[in-house]
């Protein structure tokens, strides 16, 4: 690829000095204007897909079960993309860190580790990664096996429909997806059967350092004939942080 | 006539099926949230929340030791300990039926749990587990058995 480009150049100059050939022996500064425009262009690319590599973040996590239950979680959550792994200082309702990875779940309090759970959260689907990725507005769906079948516009909103592959038919569901103004609104899981089992809203988007973040996420669960309700807020976010690296690369505890 | 009639039958209850399958029509009304609803079920919880934002983070032990009447006046004396950072499946969500099924009749669980519609993903994960237990544990039974013949 580099040397396409090398060539093409080369050659773009080879036909400017044959067709231009005062330009250059009378010292018109056409060398250093071509550079300087390439130049320009260049940063702009690069600009243009800025690297986030890393987010932190206040977080809270409520959550009301059908059974009238109440929970509430809250601390602040760090993700760096080359360490694939959340974690999460909790701060209540009890101090422990968690770190989520695409197969466990560590819990730590007071440097120990007390718990390993199997964990089936992939990391790279976290909104957290999302974002960084720039895959949240079809939440990474055009990276899975799930084609999208069908696109329409119902009012301002965009709703796609996505089904995975025959081969997964019986395991897994259709999921419908709704953009508002290109950033991802809604999205619905379905089983297999055609029945809603979940919904996510993603809402109040905020701007910082030209990502947009979706600060309020709302996910409602069906099972069992019961609702579920969870709001997960996030504040004072910042990217690409690399002051204090104790959280993002917080090592994964020894057995 | 009467071979038409059976075959517009029988593209109608395809068709049914397959809208079935389908699910609901996607429509921006299925997004549609009801955020009064919404508001008045987090009434308690947000007011918490604030609290915790505006005081310095403190644990819910010591909440509930300086802040009891809060918590009380809230509905919220029975607020969980347990943190909402938690894997999709735990022990706790194990079903112990299905996993006996996969543990012990795998060829006949497979029709009663791992492909049926109506059960749900823990029971379904719970019934693979046992499935997974019982290759682990005939691996080893085999194992023990042979080095015990040969």
């Amino acid at each position: 690829m580099l040397t396409w480009v090398v060539n093409k150049i080369d050659y773009i100059f080879l036909c400017m000095i044959n067709r231009y050939p005062d330009s250059f022996s009378l010292g018109f500064p056409l060398l250093p204007c071509l550079l300087f425009l390439f130049g320009t262009f260049f940063y702009a690319s690069l600009s243009a897909q800025a690297v986030y590599t890393r987010v932190e973040a206040d977080f809270s996590m409520k959550e009301k079960t059908g059974d009238g239950g109440s929970s509430l979680t809250m601390g602040k959550v760090y993700f760096d993309k080359s360490q694939n792994k959340i974690v999460y200082n909790i701060t209540f309702p009890k101090a422990e860190i968690l770190i989520s990875t695409d197969s466990f779940l560590y819990k730590i309090e007071a440097d120990s580790l007390v718990e390993k759970l199997p964990n089936m959260n992939i990391t790279k689907f976290s909104v957290l990664s999302l974002c960084l990725s720039g895959e949240l507005p079809y939440f990474g769906l055009r990276q899975t096996p799930y084609k999208m079948t069908d696109v329409d516009k119902d009012g301002e909103m965009v709703i796609s429909s996505w089904l995975p592959p025959e081969d997964y038919a019986d395991t897994h569901g259709k999921m419908i997806l709704s953009q508002k103004q290109k950033q991802l609104y809604g999205l619905i899981s379905l089983n297999p059967g055609g029945d809603i089992i979940a919904k996510q809203f993603f809402r109040k988007y905020e701007l910082i350092s030209g990502l947009h973040f979706p600060t309020e996420i709302i996910a409602l669960t069906y099972h069992g004939g019961t609702e579920r309700k969870q709001i997960t807020t996030y504040r004072n976010i910042t990217l690409n942080q690399m002051q204090d690296e104790t959280f993002y690369t917080y090592p994964v505890p020894a057995q | 006539m009467r071979k038409s009639f059976i075959l517009l039958q029988l593209f109608m209850m395809i068709t049914a099926v397959s809208v079935f399958a389908n699910g609901p029509e996607a429509n921006a009304s299925l997004f549609d949230l009801d955020e009064s609803q919404l508001e008045s079920d987090f009434q308690d919880l947000d007011q918490l929340e604030n609290y915790l934002l505006d005081n310095e983070m403190q644990s819910l032990t010591d909440l509930r030791e300086s802040q009891a009447g809060m918590l009380n006046q809230l509905n919220l004396g029975n607020l969980s300990e347990e943190t909402l950072v938690a894997p999709a499946f735990s022990i706790d969500d194990m079903d112990w039926i299905s996993f006996a099924w996969g543990f012990l009749c795998c060829p006949i669980g497979f029709f009663v749990v791992g492909i049926n519609q109506n059960k749900s993903s823990d029971e379904k994960t719970s019934f693979w587990l046992g499935v997974i237990g019982n290759v682990i544990w005939s691996g080893i039974a085999s194992a023990l058995y042979y080095r015990s013949v040969l």
